[in-house]
């Protein structure tokens, strides 16, 4: 085989690595839904966990048929409640930071909270850097739902954002399936500062 | 063969092409990135404009300066009677403000006001003028910048802060007129 075939076959060789290379890289790489993907932050039923620009402790989830808000509002509902109780604030800056995701995500489900109760909850409201805002949340689920296998491995979502991609979302798990449904609840109305 | 000259390999033969290409690709790439980057720095207030406490500085179109800050306690009288959350203290900033031109629309310059913390034991933190804390009891006259005097006043920007803030860190006021973007007055406090 003469020198310059020697050289072709090489050339070829060359080629095919190259392009399995590429194709290997091409499978592998993040794609653009996990580049900009939420930073999930790991956190527990009554132990306060920070993001970038949210820091957040849940205090207590119960379940309810009928709940009534800190400014009057009676929720009736075809379903139940899941009433949470948390403490809120940004980190570092309050431009554009209020809750905008308040998530429970039951299996492959997830129900916003409700803005129904209106300023009696935590949802959507302007947070502020370094001071707590101590609130309800308010789910309403069908009734189904929190008694199913999935609601025992529940969580709860927050960010300081109504799109979380690429920035914190604070995770804590919640188990449903061991809450006993109250037959109401009363909550306090959001209030700001110290406890 | 006596004689004979050996041809050229491929890589002596385009090395200048090849050398083209190495100086151009990341120049291309790096121009690309530097518009990028400049226009993003551009849009928001990332050029400060420094004054030490005290001290008058010309932006915008205007003179700026910090006559007074006064911090309300939350436990103290004053702070009951604005209601101030447990734990937090009312920061009031009285900023002087000299009109000396016009901005694109013919008025003097409206502007924004923020309280920023650096240093310290915490990450540069800022605040909002009138965020979204409501306060009770009587509040100043004038919050922020006037599009209508063009003589000189005065305005008090109030912010609601942990009752830490500024207490092993130091703090100013930014004022930001957007027509002067990407520049910022920084107005250190005492």
């Amino acid at each position: 085989m003469t020198a310059s075939r020697w050289r072709y076959l090489a050339n070829g060789a060359a080629l095919v690595t190259l392009l399995s290379v590429a194709a290997v890289v091409m499978h592998s790489a993040p794609d653009r839904e996990l580049q900009q993907s939420p930073i999930r932050v790991a956190a527990a039923l009554g132990e306060p966990a920070s993001g970038r620009n949210i820091h957040a402790t849940v205090h207590s989830v119960a379940v309810a048929e009928a709940v009534t808000a800190g400014n009057g509002w009676a929720g009736t509902t075809a379903g139940v409640w899941v009433v949470v109780d948390l403490s809120v604030e940004a980190v570092v800056d309050d431009v554009g930071a209020a809750l905008g995701t308040a998530v429970l995500r039951v299996g492959d489900t997830s129900y916003s909270a409700s803005t129904r109760p209106g300023d009696a909850t935590v949802a959507a409201v302007g947070l502020t850097t370094g001071i707590a805002l101590t609130g309800p949340l308010m789910f309403e689920l069908p009734t189904d739902v929190v008694s199913s296998a999935a609601a025992a491995t529940a969580s709860l979502e927050l960010a300081t954002n109504s799109d979380p991609r690429v920035d914190s979302l604070l995770v804590v798990p919640v188990d449903l399936a061991g809450l006993d449904v109250q037959q109401s609840i009363d909550v306090d109305f959001p209030e700001w500062g110290v406890r | 063969m006596k004689g004979e000259v050996k041809p050229a390999g491929w890589l002596r033969r385009n090395h200048r092409a090849l050398l083209a290409v190495l100086v151009l690709l990341p120049a291309t790439l790096g121009i690309m990135f530097a518009n990028q980057w400049l226009g993003y720095f551009d849009e928001w207030p990332s050029r400060p404009v420094p004054a030490a406490a005290g001290e008058t500085i010309e932006y915008g179109n205007a003179r700026w300066r910090v006559e007074a800050s006064d911090r309300v306690l939350g436990d103290s009288a004053a702070g009951r009677e604005r209601d101030l959350p447990t734990g937090t203290d009312l920061l009031v900033v009285t900023v002087a403000v000299d009109p000396t031109g016009t901005g694109p629309d013919g008025k003097p310059d409206l502007c924004s006001a923020r309280l920023e913390e650096s240093g310290g034991q915490h990450a540069t933190r800022t605040w909002s003028n009138q965020g979204p804390i409501s306060l009770d009891g009587p509040g100043p006259e004038r919050t922020s910048c006037s599009s209508k005097l063009t003589t000189p006043y005065t305005f008090d920007a109030e912010f609601v802060v942990p009752a830490d803030a500024g207490e092993s860190s130091s703090l100013s006021v930014s004022i930001v007129v957007v027509e002067a973007l990407p520049e910022y007055a920084s107005l250190a406090l005492d």
